[in-house]
């Protein structure tokens, strides 16, 4: 039970750091993603495939515990749009993505494992607001677990193409395990461009003052 | 008679040949909730792999995008909706003209509906 809880912990605040920046590249567009947090490293490749559909290629490394070794998990996934609306100040986006995750234990004897990671996602955007709301599904024997996500920021200087644009937010957290738990973690963007870093401190039960970066680049 | 009216004619045309027509050149594009980073870089790349683009400019506050090529615009409408529709968004209007993209940009810096 506290093996399984562990690795749970782990995965669940992998999950919802990872995954919360951008959600679809466009057609075309490649993009990597480098995610640092306080138990794991995430490296995604995402590749745009057409005007609704992205695909993307993981990697996440969690360090070792009192609870279980270092863990490795590999997997792919599919990223729809679901609606895209847009509005006279921005644009509304709904995204579904899923695909199946292989989780494996370095120390252990046992075989890789399958998983499933599923995440509805809603984001709002215009040159000064960004809210987004996601709700995101883990299945596999390691970890099971659901989180739902909120994030909101807000640009005081009105973003630009031409110009570096700064965002201040909080993201929120509810995830449910064996108990639910909720967390907070403010937050920092700066997009210039072909870049996108979001980097915070996220405050939890388990975990108080750990710092988490994100930096993504579109080529 | 007629030989006369034909050396009138052919002498007028002569002395004032017909202006050089303008060939467009620019494209003034409105796209519809365009506000993400990411979205507007595949606009800018995908019209810079177009043969014959020199500039792209990209105007988040007034949605607006200026392509300028080399001579004449070699795209068609249908083409430009669909590098569009492929970024993720929709144009609300496309504007060809003759006149650079430094000019452009400054006749829509407020914005497409006040030029």
């Amino acid at each position: 039970m506290w093996l399984r809880f562990g690795r749970s912990a782990l995965i669940s605040g992998a999950l919802a750091l990872g995954l919360g920046a951008t959600d679809f590249v466009p057609k075309g567009t490649k993009m990597g993603m480098v995610f640092q947090g306080p138990h794991l490293n995430r490296y995604d490749l995402s590749y745009g495939y057409s005007s609704t559909l992205a695909l993307k290629v993981s990697r996440l490394e969690w360090d070792a515990t009192s609870y279980s070794g270092a863990i490795t998990s590999q997997g792919i996934q599919g990223s729809w749009v679901v609606r895209r609306s847009y509005l006279e100040d921005g644009i509304f986006n709904v995204y579904l993505m899923g695909g199946p995750f292989q989780v494996r234990e370095h120390l252990s004897s046992q075989p890789s494992k399958l998983g499933f990671e599923g995440t509805l996602s809603a984001d709002y955007e215009t040159t000064q607001v960004y809210a987004r709301m996601s709700h995101e599904w883990f299945e596999s024997p390691l970890a099971t677990q659901q989180m739902t996500t909120m994030q909101a920021l807000y640009a005081p200087w009105e973003s630009s193409y031409n110009q570096p644009t700064f965002w201040f937010g909080l993201q929120g957290q509810m995830e449910r395990r064996h108990h639910t738990e909720r967390s907070v973690a403010p937050m920092v963007r700066w997009v210039a461009r072909r870049w996108w870093v979001d980097a915070g401190v996220h405050v939890s039960g388990e975990s108080r003052g750990k710092l988490f970066l994100s930096v993504m680049h579109l080529f | 008679m007629s030989w006369i009216t034909s050396l009138t004619l052919s002498s007028l045309l002569w002395l004032n040949p017909s202006p050089q027509t303008s060939v467009p050149s620019s494209l003034v594009i409105d796209i519809r909730g365009m506000v993400c980073a990411f979205c507007a870089s595949s606009i800018e790349d995908k019209f810079k792999e177009i043969q014959g683009v020199q500039k792209v400019l990209v105007d988040f506050k007034t949605r607006v995008v200026i392509v300028g090529f080399a001579k004449e615009i070699t795209m068609t409408d249908a083409e430009i909706n669909q590098l569009i529709l492929d970024a993720g968004y929709t144009q609300r209007q496309i504007i060809r003209s003759d006149e650079s993209p430094e000019v452009l940009q400054k006749k829509y810096a407020q914005g497409f509906q006040t030029p």
